[in-house]
């Protein structure tokens, strides 16, 4: 089960898996955002790299309009392998 | 005046199969290659062009074919497997895992021979017509550049599952990158169609091997990333005794010593941030992002080699069923290797 929504603040909250079946929609929501953003993982309890690849072609857009995603209140397992996989240094982490 | 008309002799000899290759290149949306190997490609080709001069001479005496007949059926066993052996070793070492960049690093060597070939040529026929530079250079060159990639191509979708020293392996590899070659030769007394024909088969052959290639890589990627993650989870978590993984690793405890078997779980948990770290850069490079090096990586590297001789080879032997740099993903250690070098270098420049 998967769910992304933005709060009234602007930041984008992921819930729940973030596998491959919940990846299109996900992929649909952020392909909206045009504008720098924060997206909180508080509630995300999975990524997979199908997640991964979503949030890669995101960030390269947005930087390609000058703006980019901020990863905030990662688990410290999302955390761990987001670092791994070099995405701190393409990604702004809060 | 002499120099201004060699120019443009040399331009068409030598610049379309390396625009051909910087294609290649730029079409490598994971950019599998570092701009040294291709260098290091090239310059094995040039002298793999040097040893096939000498072997050609040697071997058209003894046979006593005719100049045609030798430059259809022998010649190009030879030259092929020249080309062949350097591609062949990055292939079976796992330096080149991929048949994107088993393509690309094939068509640099055949590159390399084609340049030294034809400046060969230019050497000994100054006079020659410029069209004669022309087809040599979009054709022969890239004739060369292409059989030398089909058959990286060819011995890494065959070798996927079988052992690269395996004969049964290389010799179809070697005879279609032969055939090919042949069968240009055989087509040179048609040079125009011979070149058409190769500048619009070759292109679409290699974009095909490419979309296939990619998107295999792709898969694997997928699947692998997400492997390692859970195994990483499970070992952080330390619930990684109640797995397959964790029971195949208590079994060993009979044969090895405990120090050991703990040194097996830290290479496994080593590997796998590794193989994250691997496949994180490729995932983020797909999508035109370049990662920075981690710091830690050398120490990683360095514990991972530390960890391999305490295990010895047995006890590598014994983790090949759970470990992760057999096969394929050996050829990701090389790819992080490769850029902890590449990044000591530039910080010592």
């Amino acid at each position: 089960m998967f769910d992304i929504k933005q709060d009234q603040t602007g930041i984008i909250h992921l819930i729940g898996r973030l596998d491959a079946v919940s990846a299109p929609v996900a992929r649909d929501f952020l392909l909206n955002v045009e504008e720098s953003a924060t997206l909180d993982f508080s509630l995300l309890e999975y990524i997979s790299s199908a997640g991964l690849g979503i949030l890669a072609a995101t960030q390269r857009r947005l930087l390609d309009q000058n703006a980019g995603l901020r990863l905030s209140r990662m688990t410290p397992h999302i955390l761990e392998v987001l670092t791994l996989a070099g995405f701190q240094s393409v990604f702004e982490f809060e | 005046m002499i120099l201004w008309s060699f120019i443009p002799r040399v331009g068409y000899a030598i610049l379309p199969v390396l625009f051909f290759l910087l294609a290649l290149v730029l079409l490598d949306s994971f950019r599998l290659v570092k701009a040294r190997r291709i260098f290091w490609a090239m310059a094995v080709g040039c002298l793999s062009a040097g040893l096939s001069y000498v072997a050609n001479n040697a071997l058209m005496d003894w046979t006593g074919l005719s100049l045609f007949h030798y430059a259809i059926f022998v010649a190009p066993l030879v030259e092929e497997s020249l080309k062949g052996v350097y591609v062949a070793w990055l292939l079976g070492s796992r330096q080149a895992g991929f048949l994107v960049d088993g393509a690309i690093l094939g068509f640099a060597t055949g590159a390399g021979f084609a340049i030294v070939e034809n400046l060969y040529y230019l050497k000994e026929l100054p006079d020659a017509p410029v069209m004669i530079w022309a087809i040599r250079g979009l054709g022969t060159a890239i004739m060369h550049g292409g059989g030398t990639a089909i058959f990286a191509i060819m011995l890494r979708g065959l070798g996927e599952n079988r052992r690269m020293r395996n004969p049964l392996v290389w010799l179809p590899a070697l005879l279609a990158a032969a055939v090919f070659h042949g069968a240009f030769n055989r087509l040179l007394v048609f040079p125009i169609p011979a070149t058409a024909l190769i500048l619009v088969v070759l292109p679409v052959v290699l974009r095909l091997v490419y979309a296939w290639g990619e998107r295999n890589l792709r898969r694997w990627l997928g699947r692998g990333l997400d492997r390692d993650t859970e195994l990483l989870d499970l070992i952080r978590e330390g619930v990684v005794r109640d797995t397959p993984v964790g029971r195949y690793l208590m079994s060993l405890r009979d044969v090895f010593p405990a120090a050991v078997v703990a040194d097996m779980l830290c290479l496994l948990r080593l590997q796998a941030e590794l193989s994250i770290q691997a496949k994180g850069w490729l995932l983020l490079r797909e999508n035109g992002l370049e990662p920075t090096l981690d710091p830690a990586l050398g120490d990683k590297l360095e514990e991972v080699r530390w960890l391999e001789r305490s295990i010895g080879r047995t006890g590598q032997l014994a983790l090949r069923p759970v470990g992760r740099w057999g096969g394929r993903n050996l050829w990701q250690r090389h790819l992080l290797e490769q850029e902890e070098a590449a990044t000591r270098t530039s910080q010592a420049g």
